[in-house]
């Protein structure tokens, strides 16, 4: 009962964002301006997740490619123990 | 010494190549991270225009110089194609991978040397930093690029060298081809928005 009080309560405030001034854009008279606000904000979400989306798709298709390839035999002493997590240091 | 099935001798370890490399990775995220700060400027500027009263440019402001602009961005964008195939030379080991390197600095050098001669006239024109809402965002955008263009003509500049003294590798070249990219593939966003 008291989730539905406090959806309700969040929707209505969500409704009355006009009323409240509480958008950005709301309070200017140019139509142009709301659909810049409108525009960017759809924008600023859209490419972070098509960033990380298209990141992971195309990892997938490398370690997909990779799978496919021989491993190659590398001898220890070319290979070495050099790393920051070397056990000779 | 027997091998093994695979054809390796006993007691050598098999290693991949790594997925990615670090080198790699690192760029990734920062030109990630320069993506979302070119986000962010452009969408300020979206906006300051939408809101100017008078239009977009504002009166009594300098016009911005289209048409030679956008023989700079041809030059910027030849840049990148140039960089793209000294990547394919330099895969397949072909003799004019430092050719086409060097068209590659040469046309980022070049676009550097005409944005700053464009500057200057603007600036002779009373386009300044503080002349007004125009000119505040014209130079924070151009001039926030033409510092990557920059960095990234020196970065070109020393795969170069390296190039030259035969110590290039591509662990080396791909992340400074993935930077070069972005300021490739960014600039004719910035061009669309401010200069047209």
């Amino acid at each position: 009962m008291a989730r539905a009080g406090v959806a309700a309560a969040a929707i209505a405030v969500a409704w009355a964002a006009d009323l409240a001034y509480a958008c950005p854009s709301c309070a200017s008279p140019l139509e142009e301006n709301r659909q810049a606000f409108v525009d960017t904000t759809v924008f600023l979400t859209v490419v972070p997740l098509m960033m990380m989306g298209g990141f992971i798709w195309w990892l997938r298709r490398r370690i997909r490619a990779m799978d496919d390839r021989p491993e190659i035999a590398v001898p220890e002493n070319l290979l070495g123990d050099t790393g920051p997590f070397s056990k000779r240091r | 010494m027997p091998d093994d099935a695979l054809g390796r001798p006993f007691g050598v370890p098999a290693r991949r190549e790594p997925v990615l490399p670090n080198g790699v990775l690192g760029m990734l995220l920062f030109v990630a991270t320069e993506i979302m700060f070119f986000s962010g400027l452009i969408s300020a500027f979206v906006i300051g225009k939408s809101n100017a009263i008078g239009g977009w440019p504002p009166p009594g402001q300098p016009r911005l110089p289209v048409e030679e602009t956008a023989l700079n961005t041809a030059a910027l964008l030849a840049s990148g194609v140039a960089l793209y195939f000294a990547n394919r030379a330099f895969k397949n080991g072909a003799a004019n991978t430092r050719r086409l390197l060097l068209l590659a600095i040469a046309l980022g050098g070049f676009f550097v040397v005409f944005q700053g001669a464009e500057w200057v006239a603007l600036i002779g024109e009373g386009l300044t930093l503080t002349s007004g809402q125009m000119g505040g965002f014209f130079y924070l955008l151009v001039g926030t690029h033409a510092l990557h263009v920059a960095v990234g003509f020196i970065i070109l500049l020393y795969t170069y060298r390296e190039l030259q003294h035969g110590d290039l590798d591509r662990f080396t070249f791909w992340p400074a081809q993935i930077f070069w990219y972005f300021v490739v593939g960014v600039w004719p966003i910035l061009y669309w928005q401010v200069y047209l």
